[in-house]
């Protein structure tokens, strides 16, 4: 929920006791049922548990025997830290050409979490979105040729009052979420006595949430398994056309995503076709960050326009 | 029970409550002297479990991996007015302790819980005892086994008196619930100490103190003046013989202070030594040559030069690889509009079609930006910096026109955006017809007070360009 302490470094903090932001952790779970929707982008208020909740995840899936490691990509890390490079040692004590695996590999098939999105440097994004996009890293340097896949879900956090997010990466991300501070004193008092809890006692604090997690994971684990097998029913393939037609979305990726996100919400309910409900859940998360924008636009005008949308194609909440 | 004088500054009782968990974190603000001393005072009780690390403007991500600033029992200590690179920020908001000195960047303020305003008083500029200001007491009274405040009942009060206070902030409730608990077990009133000490001095919003005026005499670089010379608010006081470490000079106003340091401005511009890494290239005489990209790239060709693994690695000249860097930038462009009325509609088009031209210059140099617009009774910002030139461009296109030209309340509140910028790194593009006809106050003259408004606006500008948008060709002069 909040930044590390020494505890917390061992023991992470459990997936089930993260209390509100709803959206932000639907949208990793849909993302861990089906990679291909494209990752999530998480801005909003500082200290709302943005990089906790992500941590939360990768602990959480292990439950289920889910191979989906979180890798964190640092602020300021090298591009041979990333994508992987020579072996020095190797080199020079024995004299073998060996590739010294980057975040990419250890990121394959896994989460690839970068914090402060927004002040990451351009060169490394340039490098992500190469990667993000093929699924595979090809590195030619240092007299080597190496190509490994890193198929990784791309999940991204900052605060906007920080830096501006280049548009083209932007829309790299399939879904997008804003955090806020949550308001409701009764939820905040609670949010704070988890924290002094787990900090007190991080392994105790895990274990009374332990088996919530186990479930959970279990539901994402079937839900993997089922997913490419749910349908979508012909009105929810309307819903999405409509949705995306009406509220203005530029380019196509949002209908994939879309229709992808909303299958994977009714794989992980336990259906096996996707409804036109399904479409409205996820919505605004495959589409805010797709909207055109006007001058004075801020995340609630953007959020105004896509529920009027939804609202006026009868499938408002 | 630090000390009995009402009137007395009992700094002690927010250090003490520090001491006992760092994790609560400090941000000490006021008098730079007052502030050394209360973290010397801080230090001196904590070294032995804690190590400090210092953080500073010349940090970059990578220094502060490389001196474990966010590992066990490391407590930052960040003094940086303002100043710190947001991704360090970012990343010490994982660190375990936080003391922030002068002030914390926005990222950190939460961390740092309690804030301890430093003013010195009278008693210790006249050069009376000051060391029990800083007393911290010795011996915590409580024993391991009494807890002090339930959890439940310190998340409570944490939230309940942050709702009172018109703040919400998980992270800072949480760090509030910590500094009750540790305030209830040294025998503290824990309503008070949160109120004192975290939301009182938030309730009006934490800002750094505005620095004192620059005052223009010989800098006198002897420890005990210079130090003085953020103390002497008072004005009259006399130079008290007052011992004082040789620390940083923070006392100094802050624009000398910024101008110091290089690479704090412009556009990100390589740096031979600072900054973040970027690509590697051939090694040219005087820079510093990157080991790891050297040695990978000289690899197969020493292989080819006969070097067997094991044996000593032999460069040539020709192998050696450095790493690009380049430091932060920040330039802030304003752009002050006239759309009003009396600019024609074809004056419009091209006052706008100028904006755009320099908006691209603008992305290119990765330049904020901010657009200030003259139409109407008032001017008034229509977009904020921002380094998101395609919000600005699409304000720009739809950016309608009419109304009188307030030209003088354009150029204020474009110094009021400049002001809070480097001087030396905002550039002011005006564009205009020149025929300014809303003055400051009714009554006055427009055209005078543009004239002053302007010269205002220079003042805290590295440049001011005025494009004069006639009917004919644009004519540009460069003030």
């Amino acid at each position: 929920m909040f930044a590390n302490t020494a505890a917390e470094e061992q023991v992470a903090f459990p997936f089930s006791a993260i209390l509100g932001q709803d959206e932000l952790k639907l949208g990793l779970l849909l993302n861990a049922v089906d990679p291909q929707i494209g990752g999530l982008l998480a801005l909003g208020d500082r200290g709302t548990g943005k990089s906790t909740t992500v941590r939360a995840l990768g602990e959480m899936l292990k439950l289920a025997d889910i191979f989906a490691p979180v890798v964190t990509l640092p602020l300021g890390a090298s591009d041979d830290r990333v994508l992987g490079g020579l072996d020095l040692e190797a080199a020079l004590v024995r004299g073998e050409k060996r590739f010294a695996p980057g975040l990419l590999a250890e990121a394959d098939r896994g989460f690839l979490y970068i914090d402060e999105v927004n002040l990451l440097d351009d060169y490394l994004v340039d490098l992500l979105l190469d990667v993000a996009a093929s699924g595979v890293n090809h590195v030619e340097r240092d007299g080597l040729s190496v190509t490994h896949p890193a198929r990784f879900v791309l999940v991204g956090s900052g605060n906007p009052e920080e830096g501006d997010l280049r548009p083209q990466l932007e829309d790299r991300f399939g879904l997008a979420t804003w955090v806020r501070t949550i308001t409701d004193l009764e939820t905040r008092r609670e949010i704070v006595l988890r924290r002094l809890a787990f900090t007190d006692d991080p392994a105790g604090f895990a274990q009374r949430f332990r088996e919530a997690d186990r479930e959970l994971a279990e539901r994402v684990r079937q839900a993997r398994e089922r997913v490419s097998a749910v349908e979508l029913s012909p009105r929810a393939l309307d819903a999405v056309v409509n949705v995306v037609v009406s509220s203005g979305a530029t380019g196509h990726r949002g209908e994939i995503v879309l229709a992808r996100a909303a299958r994977a919400r009714a794989a992980l309910e336990g259906r096996s076709e996707a409804a036109p409900a399904d479409v409205a859940a996820v919505a605004p998360m495959a589409l805010r960050h797709r909207m055109r924008r006007e001058p004075f636009d801020t995340p609630d005008t953007v959020d105004g326009r896509l529920h009027e949308t939804l609202a006026a194609l009868g499938l408002a909440e | 029970m630090i000390t009995d004088e009402p009137d007395d500054v009992q700094f002690g009782e927010a250090l003490a409550v520090f001491v006992a968990d760092p994790g609560v974190g400090l941000m000490l603000t006021g008098d730079a002297w007052g502030c050394e001393q209360a973290f010397a005072a801080v230090a001196r009780r904590i070294q032995d479990k804690w190590r400090i690390v210092r953080v500073g403007p010349a940090d970059t991500p990578e220094s502060l991996a490389a001196a474990d600033a966010t590992g066990n029992q490391r407590l930052v200590r960040v003094s940086a007015w303002g100043e710190l690179d947001p991704a360090c920020a970012a990343i010490l908001r994982r660190a375990h302790a936080v003391v922030a000195v002068g002030s914390a960047p926005p990222a950190l303020a939460a961390r740092c819980a309690l804030v301890v305003p430093l003013e010195v008083p009278p008693r210790a500029a006249a050069g009376g005892d000051v060391s029990e200001l800083f007393w911290i007491p010795d011996e915590p009274p409580w024993s391991a086994a009494d807890d002090g405040l339930a959890p439940a009942e310190a998340a409570r009060l944490a939230t309940a008196m942050a709702q009172d206070f018109g703040i919400a902030d998980h992270e800072l409730e949480y760090r509030a619930a910590r500094a009750a608990r540790a305030a209830s077990r040294l025998g503290l009133n824990p309503e008070a100490v949160l109120a004192r000490w975290v939301f009182g001095p938030r309730g009006v919003a934490v800002q750094p103190p505005s620095p004192p005026p620059p005052v223009d005499r010989p800098q006198d670089t002897s420890a005990e003046t210079g130090a003085l010379e953020g103390a002497g608010d008072g004005g009259e006081t006399v130079a008290p013989p007052i011992e004082v470490p040789p620390t940083e000079r923070t006392a100094w106003p802050r624009r000398r202070a910024r101008r110091q340091l290089p690479g704090r401005h412009g556009p990100p511009a390589p740096d031979r030594t600072r900054g973040r890494p970027g690509r590697t290239r051939p090694w040219s005489r005087g820079a510093r040559p990157d080991v790891p990209a050297t040695l990978a790239f000289a690899l197969p060709r020493m292989a080819v030069r006969g070097w067997r693994p094991g044996a000593r690695p032999r460069l040539w000249p020709s192998d050696l690889r450095q790493r690009e860097r380049r430091r932060r930038g920040g330039i802030l462009q304003v752009i002050v509009l006239d759309a009003s009325g009396s600019m024609a509609r074809e004056a419009i088009r091209r006052a706008k079609g100028a904006a755009l031209a320099t908006l691209q210059g603008a992305y290119v140099d990765r330049r904020t930006v901010a657009v200030v617009v003259a139409r109407g009774r008032a001017a008034y910002l229509a977009v904020p910096p921002t380094r998101s030139t395609s919000r600005v461009a699409a304000s720009l296109r739809r950016m309608p026109a009419g109304g009188g030209t307030p030209l003088a309340s354009a150029y204020l509140l474009a110094w009021r955006l400049a002001r809070r910028a480097e001087p030396t790194a905002v550039e002011v593009l005006v564009l205009t017809d020149g025929r300014p006809n809303v003055p400051l106050e009714p009554g006055g003259d427009p055209a005078i007070d543009a004239r002053r408004a302007l010269g205002v606006l220079e003042s805290a500008a590295t440049r001011v360009r005025v494009t004069t948008i006639l009917r004919g060709k644009p004519s540009a002069r460069t003030r």
